[in-house]
């Protein structure tokens, strides 16, 4: 077959391939003829051919990262990366113990690994501590809050060490971070034992350290290493290695409210209340995650510099997080310098407890340059108000006003889930027009306007203030003078109405930079304060002091702002929004 | 002059047991008017499925096996044939094919009647389905 170059994977080209190759010879003919004898052979080498370049094909493909398929070839790879891919994570919930005991002890302790049952969609699920909790009593209430429970059977395995022992974890939905070493000097009850420490990388370990590598492993699974007498300690002949983990069940037990204890702790029943509800299980990390995070690891170097350094390594590293936006502190206003803002957006919730907060910053305190701290924030919303008037021509559609409405509603919907919802985006008003006018073929235009809402949370009969930062420039109108019509003037700021003593009022700016509370009388609007802050309208900066309101209706008062230019653009700490609440749809049918 | 059909070799395949020349050791070949001969009962005795990546390539008279004898399934046996050498054997004009039961029971006598391309002389390829059992 000298100079017969076999370039194809198809098997008819490689076949005619074939054929082209006998051309060169008389001896036998009939290759050409399906009938043939010559064909038959002919179809076996150009099977085996196709066979052999399919399989080089598949086995080439699995070296690379980009190509690869199998788990075990993209974990293989990402190891090469020193990239350790997220195992199945447990669910962490936050809950408070409260004890009642009859005989006043001098304190009560919870064990390791006290089990709690929950029911998440009608199945059970147990959490348990992970640590030991000791309550001395308080004014005679013994009560420990900010415990921490986590999902998944506690499982324990022993390995007797020899010259040959693999650390191999038998079980796949192991949470890596719940691995705990103990180290016997041997199989004895009375052996003394070493606890072992988990390290990510070779710095600081000493030779003689007790530590411990995860490294992933073949058929998913994760195996332990332990060190050379170079870097850590090498576990000796004879000694017994125990592995403590939670097996999690992933994602499915998260958003559990309510936890009893699994029997009396210690004798005493406890009453939990339930601080935080479960979040953060997951399942072990996609082969498409695996992919995008790998070589970027390799690029960070498991250190927070940049800005992508901290999405990297948050957004990896913890799979509840669902956005992460980095501010440096000298950006701030007033500048923070030395500091980092992480905002840090979780998956159905809409803040980060405090015991996250420590978590994300301890994680990234260990990666930032010294004189770096980086301060996690739970993310700010700006949302958008949405009001649109839609247009469509009734001789063309069947549809009526309810159901255009509702469609209209369905896009603004989906272009905020698939556009917005995030931080760093921008709502610009005429891709949103552009999107209702597709909607359906009978609209025939729209007009819609934006404006800008922060969300003011007072507290009831009390002096309350805000600065909402709309961060974007307001449009100011003429000054607001007495005795005019209020309906004729168009603010650049305003809030929704509430009550202000015993009259429904509202807030807004008189067109010189100073706020106001309003109320509408039947002889126009009424001043009930003159000063309760101002604006900035070059900068979106609104402030609002010491506000006394008497009650509001919803979750909270909107300051609504009027952008400048119709395009709202997105501050870096701000996620910005469309919610349903805010969208004011009218439909008016047209017949041409 | 150009030398007829009948003896330049035009058409060569080798042997279906791949049998050698009994001196000379080489491959023996099966040329022209035998060669098609030798395409068509292959053509015949293969089912449809058989060859890779040729799904409709043979006469798939073995998979009619446990069809009844009637002329209905003769017809179809004949269909087939017509086609299979229509698509994939252009060297075989077919003048008709004959399908009976021969007096002895168990057995189909296929007669092929067809003129090689280029060739006046009509050559029959006879094929007896017989039970081996």
């Amino acid at each position: 077959m000298a100079g017969t170059i076999i370039s194809e994977l198809d098997f008819n080209q490689i076949k005619n391939q074939l054929k082209t190759f006998l051309q060169g010879q008389a001896q036998f003919a009939d290759y050409d003829y399906d009938g043939s004898n010559m064909s038959v052979i002919l179809d076996v080498l150009a099977y085996n051919t196709f066979q052999n370049s399919f399989y080089t094909n598949m086995a080439l493909g699995e070296m690379f990262l980009d190509s690869a398929q199998l788990r075990d070839s993209v974990v293989s790879h990402a190891k090469e990366l020193n990239y350790l891919p997220r195992s199945y994570r447990s669910s962490n919930a936050k809950v408070t113990l409260t004890f009642t005991p009859s005989d006043n002890p001098a304190f009560i302790t919870i064990p390791k690994y006290t089990k709690f049952t929950t029911n998440v969609d009608g199945k059970s699920y147990t959490f348990s501590t992970d640590q030991v909790y000791t309550i001395t009593p308080n004014s005679g209430v013994y009560s420990v809050s900010d415990v921490s429970l986590h999902e998944g059977r506690i499982e324990r395995e022993y390995y007797d060490v020899t010259a040959s022992t693999k650390y191999l974890i038998s079980n796949k939905r192991v949470d890596t971070d719940s691995i705990v070493v103990n180290v016997y000097a041997s199989s004895a009850a009375s052996a003394e034992v070493n606890a072992y420490a988990s390290k990510p990388n070779l710095f600081d370990v000493g030779s003689s350290d007790n530590v411990f590598y995860i490294q992933p492993a073949e058929l998913n699974r994760y195996e332990l290493e332990f060190g050379n007498d170079v870097f850590g300690r090498e576990p000796k002949t004879g000694e017994v290695v125990e592995v403590i983990y939670r097996i999690a069940n992933g994602s499915t037990p998260n958003g559990a409210t309510t936890f009893s204890p699994s029997g009396t702790i210690q004798g005493y029943t406890a009453t939990v209340t339930t601080t935080s509800t479960s979040f953060g299980g997951a399942e072990e990390e996609t082969l498409d995650s695996i992919k995008f995070y790998a070589p970027k690891s390799i690029q960070i170097q498991d250190r927070a510099v940049t800005e992508s350094d901290y999405e990297n390594l948050l957004k990896s590293k913890f799979s509840e997080i669902q956005a992460v936006s980095v501010q440096g502190g000298e950006e701030l206003n007033p500048p923070q310098y030395g500091k980092v803002i992480v905002h840090v957006d979780i998956q159905n919730s809409d803040g980060v407890s405090d015991g996250a907060k420590e978590k994300y910053r301890k994680f990234l305190k260990e990666r930032t340059p010294l004189a770096i701290d980086p301060v996690i924030r739970s993310p700010e919303f700006l949302y958008v108000a949405l009001d649109t008037t839609v247009h469509y021509n009734t001789k063309t559609s069947d549809a009526t006003n309810s159901e255009i409405d509702s469609l209209v509603r369905n896009a603004i919907a989906s272009y905020n889930l698939t556009y917005l919802n995030d931080f760093k985006k921008n709502a610009r008003q005429s891709r949103i027009a552009r999107v209702i006018d597709d909607t359906n073929t009978s609209i025939i235009s729209n007009d819609t306007e934006l404006r800008m809402i922060i969300d003011f949370i007072p507290v009831v009969s009390s002096a309350s203030s805000i600065t909402a930062d709309f961060e974007n420039s307001l449009i100011l109108d003429h000054p607001l003078t007495a005795g005019e019509d209020i309906n004729r003037h168009t603010p650049a700021v305003k809030t929704s109405s509430f009550s202000y003593g015993t009259q429904t009022a509202y807030i807004q700016d008189n067109g010189e930079g100073v706020l106001e509370v309003l109320t509408n009388t039947v002889d126009g609007f009424k001043v009930l304060s003159g000063n309760v802050g101002n604006v900035d309208y070059a900068t979106g900066r609104v402030v609002i002091r010491d506000l006394n309101v008497s009650s509001f209706s919803g979750s909270a008062i909107k300051i609504y702002g009027r952008p400048e230019t119709q395009d709202i653009i997105g501050p870096a700490s701000k996620i910005i929004s469309i919610r349903d609440v805010d969208v004011s749809v009218t439909v008016e049918a047209a017949t041409q | 002059m150009a030398t007829p059909l009948t003896q330049r070799v035009v058409y060569s395949d080798f042997f279906t047991d791949l049998d050698k020349h009994p001196i000379r050791s080489t491959v023996l070949r099966k040329t022209n008017v035998d060669a098609v001969k030798q395409s068509l009962r292959n053509l015949m005795l293969t089912d449809r499925g058989e060859r890779l990546f040729q799904p409709n390539l043979g006469g798939n008279i073995r998979a009619m096996l446990f069809e009844n004898i009637t002329a209905q399934t003769f017809l179809t046996m004949q269909e087939h044939i017509k086609d299979v050498i229509e698509a994939h054997e252009p060297r075989a004009d077919v003048i008709d094919v004959y399908i009976a039961q021969t007096s002895q029971e168990h057995e189909v006598q296929i007669t092929i009647v067809f003129r090689v391309v280029n060739v006046q002389e009509p050559v029959t390829l006879e094929l007896l389905l017989e039970r081996v059992r």
